[in-house]
């Protein structure tokens, strides 16, 4: 091996360079007293727990529900969700439905199997999410086989699927539901339900 | 003939035209109504009302994150599941744990509390199934699961589900959030990853081929699945692949799931063609088989489109026609007028 000058003088540096690194550490200096040297500054950072969340619009105000006819389609209000667990597993983002209901008997309640529902086809994700989201399909109607009117809820339906890369925020915003009226609806009466929103992963 | 009476086909034929127009897009299919409603959604939003994690998350090896467990008949495990409430008021949450189902459109969702369980949905119980948490608190929700004697091996599927009422509306609607952890709990036993395409459908809308196929997990893993159609011409030459979708979604064992795909490139000139589908299914991400559906023949294009095409044109040609009459009519009405006048005067 060739010994040059030049090679003497990076050894020492090099030394030099040990020496003060390990004399740093020994006394215990601070990140921000070896900035303050000019030197490296240490960066540390921690990132919380992950989660899996839905936040569901909270409010909902359908139309006047006139019988033999159908709402305008009515806006079901912004839907996001993350999804930050980072464990391989595929979401999914789905709503169910129970009747718009105010007695038992004929007229007296608006079956779920007559709410249609179109689906944002656009969901927004986050800046810096990974993995894909895919739209439900565009249009879709509830089914199910209603044993109790008015608490039982209808199968699902798919508003969003997430692969198993998916890791992020996304928002649906354009997610409407529209109302078939049944002609024998009694009127002047108020009906209510219940529309629950679901992520799993 | 009168003015007036001209005026009437002319209303007619104007009525007929707008109707057409109207017509159209429902005629030719979804995809131009779709295209209309389609609005941008806003910028997500930051704000959370709660969530869940499994309270040892980062904590374990097990494969998949959390929850995943390899348990014998007669075992027994507990762990559980930390609620976040993010939100500036308190929240009253149920717990349950609940069997798994697809969901339409290939997503899967769990059972709701009031269903009776038959998976691993009724091997959970929660000590604790109602609790309130307060603004910007979080808790641990323990749960057990006990495997019965006498369950098939394999993979069987369910979740830890935190519920909460989140909004009512003016009329005293509800509305309702669901978060569910998925819970997967491995058999020991001969794993059988296996599937089955039912066969293969084609409805020609309008200027486009919709393809349906449901593929039903006859195994006992978890499957997820990549599947494509692939038309071909009489030569046997493939023309088109179209990836079936939903292109990400698991099937459960027993589960059915419908795979759709749509070909609207351009129409086939002869009813010659042929359409396929392959789907390969996966079990923990490894492919593990591969499904081939009949070979269907593809229907001619002619019924549908050209029939709309002919009572397009037709409404058209009846539309030139009367205005042609009332051009016609209107220069024979003037002289007759005049004549009028000069024996009026």
């Amino acid at each position: 091996m060739l010994f040059t000058p030049h090679r003497s003088r990076r050894t020492g540096r090099l030394a030099v360079a040990i020496t003060i690194g390990s004399s740093a550490l020994l006394l215990g200096l601070s990140p921000a007293s070896a900035a303050t040297a000019g030197s490296t500054q240490l960066i540390t950072g921690s990132t919380p727990a992950g989660i899996l969340s839905v936040t569901a619009p909270g409010t909902l105000a359908l139309p006047s529900l006139v019988p033999a006819s159908s709402t305008a389609a009515t806006d079901l209000g912004s839907l996001t969700w993350t999804d930050t667990l980072n464990n391989a597993t595929a979401s999914s983002v789905t709503l169910a439905a129970t009747d718009l209901y105010f007695a038992a008997g004929i007229g007296s309640y608006i079956p779920f199997t007559h709410f249609t529902f179109t689906v944002d086809q656009a969901p927004v994700a986050g800046p810096l999410n990974s993995g894909t989201v895919t739209a439900g399909a565009a249009s879709q109607t509830l089914t199910g086989a209603d044993t109790t009117p008015g608490t039982t809820y209808s199968s699902p339906i798919t508003l969003a699927n997430g692969n198993t890369l998916a890791d992020g925020t996304w928002t649906q915003a354009a997610n409407k539901i529209t109302v078939g009226v049944p002609a024998a609806t009694i009127l002047s009466t108020v009906f209510s339900s219940t529309i629950q929103y679901t992520i799993t992963g | 003939m009168n003015q007036r009476a001209v005026r009437r086909p002319l209303g007619v034929a104007v009525r007929v035209g707008l109707m057409a127009v109207v017509a159209l897009p429902i005629v030719f299919g979804p995809d131009m109504t779709t295209a209309l409603a389609a609005t941008p959604s806003p910028a997500p939003s930051p704000a959370q009302l709660f969530g869940v994690r499994p309270e040892k998350q980062g904590q374990t090896t097990l494969p998949g994150g959390h929850f995943n467990f390899a348990l014998a008949a007669d075992d027994h495990i507990t762990d559980a599941m930390v609620v976040e409430n993010f939100s500036d008021h308190s929240i009253a949450f149920s717990f349950y744990g609940a069997d798994i189902l697809s969901a339409s459109g290939g997503g899967v969702a769990p059972a709701q509390a009031t269903n009776v369980m038959h998976g691993v949905g009724a091997w959970m119980a929660v000590p604790n199934p109602k609790r309130t948490i307060g603004a910007h608190q979080e808790v641990t929700v323990p749960f057990t699961l006990t495997v019965p004697a006498g369950e098939r091996p394999g993979q069987h599927l369910g979740a830890i589900v935190a519920s909460a009422d989140v909004g009512t509306t003016p009329t005293g609607s509800v509305i309702e959030a669901r978060t569910a952890l998925l819970v997967v709990v491995t058999l020991p036993g001969v794993a059988s990853p296996s599937g089955r395409l039912g066969p293969l459908r084609v409805s020609p809308v309008a200027h486009q081929f919709v393809f349906g196929i449901t593929l039903t997990n006859t195994g006992n893993l978890l499957l997820t699945y990549v599947g494509s159609i692939t038309v071909r011409d009489a030569a046997g030459r493939s023309v088109a692949r179209r990836s079936l979708v939903p292109s990400s979604g698991y099937v459960v064992p027993a589960g059915v799931i419908l795979l759709t795909a749509t070909w609207d490139d351009a129409l086939p000139q002869s009813s010659a063609y042929t359409a396929r589908a392959t789907v390969t299914i996966l079990a923990d991400g490894e492919p593990v088989g591969v499904l081939t559906s009949q070979i269907l023949q593809l229907p001619a294009p002619s019924d549908a489109a050209i029939l709309i095409v002919i009572v397009a044109l037709g409404c058209l040609a009846f539309l030139l026609l009367l205005l042609a009459l009332a051009r016609w009519s209107r220069r024979r009405a003037i002289p007759s007028r005049r004549l009028a006048v000069g024996r009026f005067s």
